[in-house]
């Protein structure tokens, strides 16, 4: 079977890059929501004001790029062209509790930053020409409210998204690198920091399940050294990792074996069940 | 041979080699074994194995047009109907030989000056803007559109924005002085002509009979000539009496046009000059012929510039895929002479598409046309594959006289798709100009 993509659309989503697997197409991508693992789209928002980088996820300015905004390093932006970039989290602190804001000894404003690609939806028409933006007048380690009373207010140029005519992410906003930087580390670390179905998508987690004389399931948590096929059902335990983790533990695959020993320790599970 | 009809809402077949999906209306070159059993299968009707054909080809993708209208989109385009009057009597006129069924009027220069403001309220530093002006005959009001380009541009530069101007006029006005002015302002002139010679002047005469093809000519020759910055178009409207393409767009070509285009003309107030299914189908051949002479000539690196043909293929070359036939009732609207706001051109003085005044856009009223002309909800588009190239057909003749052209866009598109992928691997360096 021969199929060749040949006009701009059908080349964007089926685009397969000459030397690149197959796991780089959009639909077999390994990523829930952010970051993912082939690259991290937030740092698009990095640079969508011309001088200074932001946090991809925060509202804190990282660096400064031009000498005119240097009072900005540090500091957190509230408002972009009169619209909020945080805004306060509010709910009830128990069930059925009446809705109050949920601040806590580490966020005393229960301020809360909004996504790049939310807040800036109603101003990125505007790319390209200078709005009023305001921020903190110091710089602060904590979040703040959108009224927070001691501000200071630049112009700043709003980059284009785009480049012109075209589907491709502007140069500018993006340097080489960028898109690539703060991925998760799905085959390090986050193999077992995200337990439980959560990431990555593929990973096994709850293993060698069968159903017990009870009626109810039973297997093991697929961190778990101590796991047999041979135990029987009855006696399969799903021990859930406990948090904090506990690094050393031999209970569970530890980070430096996910590190050092993956070919070894990570066994083949097919069907839900261990391959010996 | 593959025939243009609607067999499947997710695929269609077209030329010796190409499969066209409308989910982004991509367009891919599949080997004949492929094209085979995707041509079984579309025959069968059965929606569900062809999907699952698709998937296993590896081509299926979201749904990347979804059933949301757009909503108060900002403006990019106005047209001023500058003048609700004209010199000629057109039977098949859809604006009833320039005043749109009511009283003949100007629009005065306030009415153009609030227009133009309109038109940059919302507009940022690099956009761009467009500003046309139709009538009627505009050059019946030649002082406002003169004011309104020059007070357009001021706008523009203050904002940082771009403005690109078009008139579409009958040319029996047109001075040397136009010409000019049009160059200077590099504006995109398209000149309504349906023929040569006695076939237009049947179909285009003077209000008292009088043919005015030679009086057309003599006008446009100057602006042929001049045209650098500016471009000067021809427009031909074909009705069951000038259904010579060929010939037509073979001296027009010849006169220094700098493109000519065909726009079938499919509901008139009259109902004069409307083409039956048969004129359509002539029409279509005619067409397909005249995109033939176009091949031919590109392969030979020639200049041949047959706007029906160019546009489509340009379009199909980025895959445009769009849940409205236009900007109509969107980014473009129209304005009449007494400043009252309309889908487009042809909806002025129609409650149809009636969204406001130059002092602010109708935005209920637009929304709800929105809503109600997204391509989702037209029928039977919903079943057709070229759902998102037609954008379910000009609001305006839709509306007056239902979808009558249907087999003629498909034809054309079908054509046109063949086209792409024979042309696309002979001459890949024509695509690469944008």
């Amino acid at each position: 079977m021969k199929l060749t993509p040949k006009n701009q659309t059908a080349k964007q989503l089926l685009h397969r890059a000459e030397g690149n697997p197959p796991s780089t197409l959009p639909d077999s991508a390994i990523a829930n929501c952010y970051p993912g693992l082939e690259f991290d789209f937030r740092n698009v928002w990095r640079r969508i004001f011309v001088g200074i980088v932001m946090h991809e996820a925060d509202s804190y300015v990282v660096g400064v790029e031009d000498a005119r905004y240097a009072s900005l390093q540090g500091c957190r932006i509230l408002k972009v062209d009169g619209n909020d970039m945080t805004t306060i989290l509010r709910g009830p602190r128990v069930a059925n509790g009446p809705t109050v804001e949920l601040a806590v000894p580490a966020n005393p404003d229960a301020a809360w930053f909004m996504e790049w690609s939310n807040s800036l939806s109603r101003v990125l028409h505007k790319a390209g020409s200078t709005v009023t933006c305001e921020f903190t007048a110091q710089p602060s380690d904590i979040q703040r409210r959108p009224d927070w009373p001691d501000t200071q207010t630049v112009e700043l140029e709003i980059r284009r998204f785009f480049e012109p005519d075209s589907p491709v992410i502007a140069r500018a906003l993006v340097d080489p690198g960028d898109l690539t930087q703060s991925l998760c580390s799905p085959w390090q670390n986050d193999y077992r920091e995200c337990a439980c179905y959560y990431w990555a998508s593929s990973r096994p987690d709850y293993v060698d399940v069968g159903t017990s004389s009870k009626g109810l399931s039973a297997g093991f948590n697929w961190m778990d050294h101590d796991r047999s096929l041979d135990t029987p059902v009855d006696e399969r335990v799903y021990l859930p990792d406990p948090r904090p983790r506990t690094p050393t533990d031999p209970t569970w695959i530890t980070y430096d074996q996910l590190f050092q020993e993956w070919q070894t320790v990570l066994q083949f599970i097919v069907g839900g069940k261990d391959q010996g | 041979m593959i025939s243009p009809a609607p067999r499947s809402p997710s695929a269609h077949l077209a030329g010796e080699s190409s499969l066209f999906l409308p989910n982004g209306s991509r367009v891919f070159s599949i080997d004949a074994e492929t094209f085979a059993a995707l041509d079984a299968l579309l025959s069968s009707g059965d929606e569900n194995a062809i999907e699952q054909r698709l998937r296993d080809l590896g081509v299926d993708v979201p749904p990347l047009i979804d059933d949301v209208p757009v909503s108060s989109p900002p403006l990019r385009a106005l047209s001023l109907a500058v003048a609700q009057k004209c010199n000629l009597g057109c039977t098949y006129c859809y604006a009833q030989q320039g005043d749109f069924g009511g009283a003949a009027k100007n629009m005065p220069l306030d009415v153009a000056m609030r227009a133009v403001t309109l038109l940059f309220d919302d507009v940022a530093a690099g956009e761009r803007v467009n500003l046309s002006f139709l009538g009627g005959e505009p050059l019946v009001n030649r002082a406002v559109i003169r004011a309104a380009t020059v007070r357009a541009c001021e706008l523009a530069e203050e904002r940082g924005a771009r403005v690109t101007f078009s008139i579409t006029t009958n040319g029996t006005l047109l001075t040397e002085d136009d010409g000019e002015f049009f160059e200077r302002y590099a504006f995109a002139v398209t000149l309504s002509i349906d023929g040569i010679g006695a076939t237009h002047d049947a179909l285009r005469p003077f209000k008292g009979g009088a043919g005015t093809y030679e009086r057309l000519m003599k006008n446009a020759a100057p602006l042929l000539a001049k045209q650098r910055a500016s471009q000067v178009s021809a427009r031909v409207t074909v009705t069951p009496r000038n259904l010579d393409l060929q010939t037509t767009l073979d001296e027009l070509i010849a006169l220094g046009f700098h493109s000519v285009g065909f726009s079938p003309m499919l509901a008139s107030p009259t109902a004069s000059g409307e083409l039956d299914d048969a004129a359509l189908e002539t029409m279509l051949e005619q067409m397909i012929a005249c995109g033939e002479t176009f091949e031919r000539r590109l392969m030979n690196g020639e200049r041949y510039p047959f706007a029906n043909i160019v546009n489509a293929l340009r379009e199909l070359h980025k895959g445009t895929h769009r849940p409205y036939p236009c900007g109509a009732g969107a980014g473009y609207l129209g304005v009449s002479a007494d400043g009252a706001l309309a889908a487009c051109h042809r909806f002025v003085n129609d409650d149809a598409g009636a969204m406001g005044t130059v002092a602010a856009i109708d935005r209920a009223k637009q929304n709800a046309w929105l809503d109600e002309r997204h391509v989702h909800r037209q029928q039977p588009c919903d079943r057709c594959w070229a759902r998102y190239l037609c954008g379910g057909g000009c609001h305006h003749e839709v509306l007056a006289r239902g979808r009558t052209a249907c087999d003629y866009v498909r034809g054309w598109l079908h054509y046109a798709i063949g086209a792409y992928a024979r042309l696309l691997d002979a001459r890949p360096e024509w695509f690469a100009v944008t």
